[in-house]
């Protein structure tokens, strides 16, 4: 690697910290504003013009507080699990293109380089709730870990449909298939499964039994205070941006918006539509039960998959053009 | 149709989402209080601090939580001493000022009065003879203060 090719990998990374750190500062906010909305509440409203400096007061008291290690914590793994939930997250952003061929690395598996990432989150939650020593974070350290693996099935049988009519995994390849018809349209089965899979990957409502607060006080990261609570917070709203993001580029055409010139803004709009949507979802519906929750995926979602993964075969074959 | 209810959830959300807020931002604007809410005890007092309450004690027996306790001048059996109100244990159900003959009890619409503190629930109304900030001043009147009402 040469000097100047080091300089680019340097600033991309710097700028990708700075998209990481926006993403959760902005989140943060509006996230507490839509629900707020939801709710017939204002949201945040004393820091700033509407409460727009409520994440840096956030993230000054976090940086205040006193971090605990609870007696009878395994110390490694407590130190250590916060990193294992955000790094990979922030991996998986280094792939992601936002124009053709703009990415840190727009490697040609970017697609399975991205969910290779996601599948390290549940151990890094697993290792949190072990390592606080606390039944309710053990408890939902378990959950995390049956429902991420649970659900990563279906997601990558409903990514490959998408893998088999683009005919390749790298993510540039992958958009620049759907100039006009978003894979949303050509496979809505599989965007379907995509988009709640992703939900429950995400750890999101209706899929939020890990942090479950009415039952599991706060779930796997009961027992961390300070930044590392904060870094089990970045990775939440980080997986939400990598989940959503991915959803666009898979399904929602990415930087193509016919008959408008495509645009990295598109990306960024489409991305921060579905991040709305997302929250829409959690102001609106309650928790599932985990046996249902389990139920859903084995039993609908995987055989729903590969019908799906089945019709794409079908169709790809007799129309080429499809 | 299956999973018509999980669309009409996001309908009613989506319009709460995008439509005005209800929410009265409480310390910055307050709402005007019904005329006819009654929220703590008070008791009416002459502007030079003479509080009209005649140590009669009916507000005292007939309070069902012993919230109230009157302390009588031994030398003057119609003047109280003290009178103390706490409020922790109050239900607010108003016999007090229901069954006061000379209607010198009143429910004032102040409602601010949480503490973080048991202790200063318990506030006097009289304090050595004298009426107290919590009392309400009403102009004196030629006959003495709910006379007429007693009698009739």
């Amino acid at each position: 690697m040469s000097g100047h090719q080091f300089l680019v990998a340097l600033v991309w990374v710097l700028a990708l910290l700075v998209v990481m750190a926006l993403n959760i500062i902005f989140m943060d906010w509006y996230e507490r504003k839509l629900i707020g909305h939801i709710h017939l509440r204002p949201g945040p409203m004393h820091t700033g013009w509407h409460g727009l400096l409520q994440p840096f007061a956030d993230m000054l008291k976090m940086l205040g507080k006193e971090d605990i290690v609870p007696t009878g914590a395994d110390k490694l793994f407590f130190w250590i699990g916060p990193m294992v939930v955000v790094v990979p997250l922030f991996l998986a952003l280094t792939v992601l293109p936002v124009a053709p061929g703009a990415a840190l690395a727009d490697i040609n598996h970017g697609l399975f380089f991205v969910f290779a990432m996601q599948t390290i989150v549940p151990f890094g939650i697993t290792l949190i709730g072990w390592a606080g020593h606390n039944k309710w974070s053990l408890v939902g350290s378990l959950r995390a870990a049956a429902q991420l693996i649970t659900y990563e099935i279906p997601m990558l049988i409903a990514a490959l449909g998408v893998v088999m009519l683009a005919g390749s995994t790298r993510l540039t390849d992958i958009v620049q298939h759907q100039t006009v018809w978003w894979y949303a349209l050509k496979l809505p089965i599989g965007f379907a499964i995509f988009f709640v899979t992703g939900l429950a990957e995400m750890n999101r409502t209706p899929f939020d039994l890990p942090e479950a607060e009415s039952e599991l006080v706060a779930g796997y990261h009961t027992e961390y205070s300070g930044m590392k609570f904060g870094f089990a917070m970045m990775s939440e709203y980080n997986s939400m941006l990598v989940g959503s993001w991915l959803l666009v580029l898979l399904f929602l055409g990415g930087w193509n918006l016919w008959p408008l010139p495509p645009s990295p803004l598109w990306v960024v709009l489409k991305v921060y539509l579905v991040q709305s949507f997302i929250v829409w979802i959690r102001g609106t519906y309650p928790r599932m039960r985990l046996d249902d929750m389990m139920e859903m995926s084995w039993k609908y979602l995987i055989p729903a998959g590969l019908a799906n993964l089945l019709l794409v075969g079908v169709l790809g074959t007799v129309f080429p053009k499809f | 149709m299956f999973g018509s209810g999980l669309l009409k959830g996001l309908r009613i959300t989506g319009k709460r989402m995008v439509g005005p807020t209800k929410c009265d931002m409480y310390p910055y604007h307050r709402r005007t209080l019904p005329t006819k809410s009654r929220i703590f005890l008070a008791m009416r007092a002459t502007p030079d601090g003479k509080p009209l309450c005649r140590a009669c004690l009916t507000c005292q027996q007939n309070c069902p939580d012993h919230v109230i306790r009157i302390e009588r001048d031994p030398d003057d059996r119609e003047r109280a001493v003290s009178f103390t109100v706490d409020s922790g244990r109050c239900t607010f159900c108003g016999l007090c000022e229901e069954n006061c003959p000379y209607d010198v009890l009143v429910f004032t619409q102040d409602f601010e009065r949480a503490t973080f503190d048991r202790d200063t629930l318990v506030y006097k109304l009289i304090d050595d003879g004298m009426a107290t900030g919590a009392c309400v001043t009403v102009e004196p009147t030629d006959e003495p203060a709910g006379e007429a009402d007693a009698d009739g």
